[in-house]
């Protein structure tokens, strides 16, 4: 450990740190351009000079080079360190155009703090700016090459770090300039962070542009609840909308970074009645009602069914989207009225994964995004990372710019932004390519690693007795036997039921053979591991729910931020079904089918305007703060009303939680409910943590070995050329979330349906074809991509907003050949 | 002041006859100015001369296009203590920005001229007008088209 002095004070810091992070840790932030943490440094852009005063380095040299050494004394202030700095901002404004009053970045940009602090004020130099033509990079980005300074940030991330090729540097010396080989939209769906990383203002936030000045937003620790990651972001709100997301620092789950669907995912949340629709206004059978009115007459119509056919008649429905405070209180709500539910889950398949996810992972092999940056093995079974859970895939791919070897064992074409070796496989055989890839991994003499994994061992050996796998997966599996620290990213959308299990437990296995094994699970939502956690198995899953519901058992619905009509395959029957309750209400955020045909709908609020709490799928409870008040946003050249009034035009929501508590009496029961009261007592682990809780993890009970595994091994009861229909997540297109922000719209490409390329031989399709789908709810029009990486006898079908997947009338549908047909 | 124009009521007062001098001291004032040239200005016939650095109602000046050298930077809404400014900017066909609203109440502002002085691009300028009456409090809330032609309409 290092000790040097840094402007008179000590600090002694661990082995390899810069100089420049030194300085950082005693509060001293020596200026930096082209340097970050992330990244690394390349000492391109000469800002960060500092005068060595003592110690194996002499004079000023780049404190982001130079790693601290014993003996060192360092000052940042030194004259000569000072009239350095002062003259490199000299040339870097040189050709920087004083376009501040118009850039978006003006009031948050490196470049400018720095120019100032370094007292540069007169340009000297009389020769003319050089110019670039900007390009156009996408509907996210706006690029304005002017104002580069060649720090090389912007290609370092885009390249080294998120792993995509088609932005980077060209030319050199004064024409050096950084973007794409023509205009065209940004391949990379990390391409916001390039706004973050930029310390200028040449990659701007397209969404926002023009719309606000950095000193005019309200800002608060935000989360997003797009996918079950939960990163951290800043949400910046102004003139009561959100305007813009920015990553927030989180070293144990997305780092500096955020996906593009977290990033500018965000617009759901403001409603413009001119434009779009968040709909602010509780509403009685469709008109527009006061907000006491919409309450009392939801508790009456729920209380009349509870008195008339007993409580079970009414049922609590929620969702994915969820938080822990609403989740908690639909608990308590069902708990102490004696209402259904909650059901959080739609497929009962779905159920089982995520309950068997969140159960299974304790706190022994649950690891964090970064650990999985330092795995040395990774392996991917039955997930996409880039799609379901994109921060997921920037996390594998650090893990495999180190070295480590990444498996993919996947019905879909997962592409990573790494090199990965992929295994195309049915659902069902996912298992046995996991326990096989053990099982050799293991090797022959682990005989002595207790009774538990004997039994495990034999049971592997019983089942893939006739599996023969392919040469790679010998490979892999020699790869996997040299690694010490090994993780299983197991995702929970196609894999069967049992895999969630089978992948914790294969984690454990991998424990006892001296490795330190981790588990990373991908929940299908950001309320996924709450809703696990909080679900009952006497509970019924919503499938179950609307049998109940055609049989007269159920006459009254509550849903609470959740729509069945996104996420239930049979929409007819959903129809039916709700048509013959007597009262169903809708508390929602989103303008939905279910919102609109609901009896009584009333706004909820969103993560924004409410603190929210969210489980991530690693089990990490965290903490989102409320931004802005809400209500209807000022539309652009509006001022805010002269009237001074604590109303507030669409202020009437509530958060879902207190919405339900009014309607359930509840404030009659325990008045001034607070979610410290409730939100504690519902989760184990969580009376230590207290409320609200951010970062930590809750103590998770420890589950061990399961006994009992169902390996789907060669089940070989699928007839040749029978289709099994999946029905994926796609990053941009196929959430709710997407469905409502219109700053996604851009990013959606059209629906595709992948097969591989042998069953597009057989079917006699090409790449491009529209085929009609025949499926029990009439037929799917969709365009074919066949692919190499697909596994055989599957069509990969994303759960598309522009598509009507809901035609397929089940959760799992098994298509003929004869039923596809080429248009 | 010389000494002896102070006129000391008090220590006169009760003492009878004294009254006389004091009045026509006042009236020898009063004559003496009878026929000097006034020095009241007829307002509003007649307008006083304001300072070079007199700070009166806004105005948003044009280059030689004629069109608003604004681009709506927001640094005169950062920069005035009394929030009187409000600006939301457009991106117009070129990609240029512009203020697609431009509003400044006249009513909360106090003349600081901090506004002009922040304008990176001399786009606003405070005139010399002092006088500005409407009928309605809402009529100084003064938009891009009145402060346009701020000089125009109320100096006619």
């Amino acid at each position: 450990m290092p000790r040097l002095i840094i402007d008179e004070r000590e600090i002694e810091v661990p082995e390899g740190t810069k100089v420049i992070d030194a300085a950082e840790m005693l509060g001293i932030v020596i200026p930096r351009f082209c340097y970050h943490e992330a990244l690394g440094s390349v000492g391109a852009c000469r800002m960060c000079a500092v005068k060595f005063i003592q110690g194996p380095f002499k004079g000023v040299q780049m404190s982001c080079m130079i790693e601290a050494q014993d003996g060192m004394v360092v000052s940042t202030t030194d004259q000569e360190a000072v009239e350095f700095r002062k003259r490199v901002i000299e040339l870097l404004m040189k050709n920087h155009p004083l376009d501040c009053p118009v850039c978006d970045e003006g009031g948050q940009c490196l470049l400018q703090d720095e120019t100032i602090s370094g007292g540069h004020a007169m340009r000297r130099f009389p020769g003319p700016k050089r110019t670039y033509r900007d390009q156009y990079l996408g509907p996210f980005i706006k690029h304005e090459m002017n104002r580069c300074i060649h720090c090389y940030r912007c290609s370092r991330f885009y390249q080294e770090f998120a792993g995509y090729r088609d932005l980077g540097p060209m030319q050199i010396g004064d024409r050096l300039y950084f973007g794409r080989f023509s205009d065209g939209c940004l391949e990379s769906p990390f391409s916001g962070n390039l706004v973050d990383i930029c310390p200028t203002g040449v990659y701007t936030d397209k969404t926002a542009r023009f719309k606000l000045r950095r000193w005019d937003l309200q800002r608060a620790p935000g989360l997003c609840n797009q996918c079950s990651l939960g990163c951290n972001t800043v949400a910046n709100a102004h003139y009561r909308g959100v305007m813009r997301m920015e990553a927030r620092f989180n070293r144990d789950v997305n780092g500096y970074f955020l996906c593009d669907a977290g990033r500018f995912g965000f617009s759901y949340a403001n409603g413009d009645p001119g434009l779009w629709r968040r709909p602010l206004f509780p509403k009685i059978a469709g008109e527009v009602a006061g907000a006491a009115d919409a309450l009392s007459a939801a508790r009456k119509a729920l209380d009349d069914i509870a008195a008339k056919n007993g409580p079970g008649a009414v049922a609590v429905v929620g969702s994915q989207r969820n938080s822990l405070e609403t989740q908690s209180m639909m608990n308590l709500v069902c708990e102490t009225r004696g209402w259904l539910g909650p059901v959080f889950f739609f497929d009962p398949a779905m159920r089982l994964k995520t309950l068997s996810a969140v159960h299974e992972l304790d706190g022994e092999i649950a690891v964090s995004m970064k650990q999985i940056e330092n795995a040395d093995f990774i392996l991917v079974v039955g997930a996409d990372p880039l799609n379901e859970a994109p921060m997921s895939a920037m996390a594998i791919r650090q893990a495999a710019r180190k070295k480590a070897p990444v498996v993919t064992i996947d019905p879909r074409p997962v592409s990573l932004p790494c090199d990965s070796q992929h295994f195309a496989v049915l659902p069902k055989d996912i298992e046995s390519y996991l326990g096989a890839l053990i099982l050799k991994a293991m090797g022959k003499d682990a005989a002595s690693l207790g009774s538990e994994s004997e039994n495990f061992r034999a049971y592997l050996g019983s089942q893939l007795e006739n599996f023969n796998p392919p040469e790679s997966l010998d490979q892999c599996a020699r790869l996997l036997a040299a690694s010490s620290k090994p993780v299983i990213i197991c995702g929970t959308d196609v894999t069967m039921e049992t895999t969630p299990a089978f992948a914790a437990d294969c984690v454990r296995l991998l424990n006892l053979c001296e490795k330190q094994a981790g588990l990373f699970n991908l929940l299908p939502g950001a309320g996924s591991f709450g809703a696990g956690l909080l679900s009952r198995t006497e509970v019924p899953t919503f499938a179950d729910l609307v049998e109940y519901i055609e049989n007269g058992r159920v006459r009254g619905l509550v849903f609470a931020e959740s729509d069945p009509f996104h996420c239930y395959p049979d929409r007819a029957r959903l129809e039916s079904a709700l048509s013959k309750l007597d009262f169903f209400l809708a508390l929602d955020y989103f303008p939905s089918e279910t919102a609109r045909r609901a009896s009584v709908f009333y706004p909820a609020s969103t993560i924004f305007e409410t603190g929210a709490t969210f489980l991530n799928q690693e089990g990490r409870a965290q903490f989102a703060s409320p931004v802005h008040c809400g209500g209807e946003p000022i539309r652009p050249g509006e001022h805010p009303p002269r009237v001074y009034s604590g109303l507030v035009p669409g202020g009437d929501h509530l958060p879902a939680w207190k919405a339900l508590a009014s309607i359930a009496g509840m404030e009659e029961t325990c008045p001034d409910i607070a979610p410290e009261k409730f939100v504690p007592p519902s989760i184990p682990g969580f009376e230590a943590l207290g409320y609200p809780v951010d970062g930590q993890r809750p103590a998770l009970a420890k589950s061990g070995f399961k006994t009992q595994w169902g390996l789907n091994t060669f089940d070989k009861s699928q007839a040749p050329l029978t289709f099994e229909l999946l029905m994926v997540e796609w990053i941009f297109g196929t959430s709710e979330f997407s469905a409502w922000s219109d700053s996604l719209a851009p990013a959606v490409l059209p629906p595709l349906m992948s097969i591989s390329a042998k069953d597009a031989v057989r079917l006699g399709l090409a790449d491009k074809d529209k085929v009609s789908v025949e499926l029990a709810g009439g037929e799917l029009e969709i365009v074919v991509s066949v692919s190499d990486r697909t596994a055989e006898s599957v069509l990969i079908v994303p759960r598309h907003n522009g598509l009507e997947w809901q035609k397929s009338h089940d959760f799992r549908v098994f298509v003929s050949s004869e039923k596809i047909r080429k248009i | 002041m010389e000494k002896s124009d102070i006129i000391n009521v008090s220590k006169n007062r009760g003492e009878k006859g004294n009254y006389v001098k004091p009045i026509l001291k006042g009236l020898q004032f009063t004559m003496g100015n009878f026929f000097k040239k006034p020095v009241t200005i007829q307002y509003p016939d007649q307008k006083t001369v304001r300072s070079q650095r007199w700070r009166g109602l806004h105005k948003l000046n044009v280059d030689e296009k004629g069109e608003l050298k604004c681009v709506a930077c927001g640094l005169c809404a950062a920069v005035c203590p009394s929030q009187a400014i409000t600006i939301l900017a457009r991106e117009d066909e070129g990609g240029t920005r512009h203020p697609e609203k431009f509003e400044v109440n006249e009513l909360r502002c106090i003349f600081c001229g901090f506004c002009q002085d922040a304008c990176p691009k001399s786009a606003i300028s405070l005139t010399k007008i002092y006088e500005y009456v409407n009928y309605n409090r809402e009529d100084f809330v003064f938009d891009i088209s009145i402060l346009k032609t701020t000089g125009e309409k109320w100096n006619s």
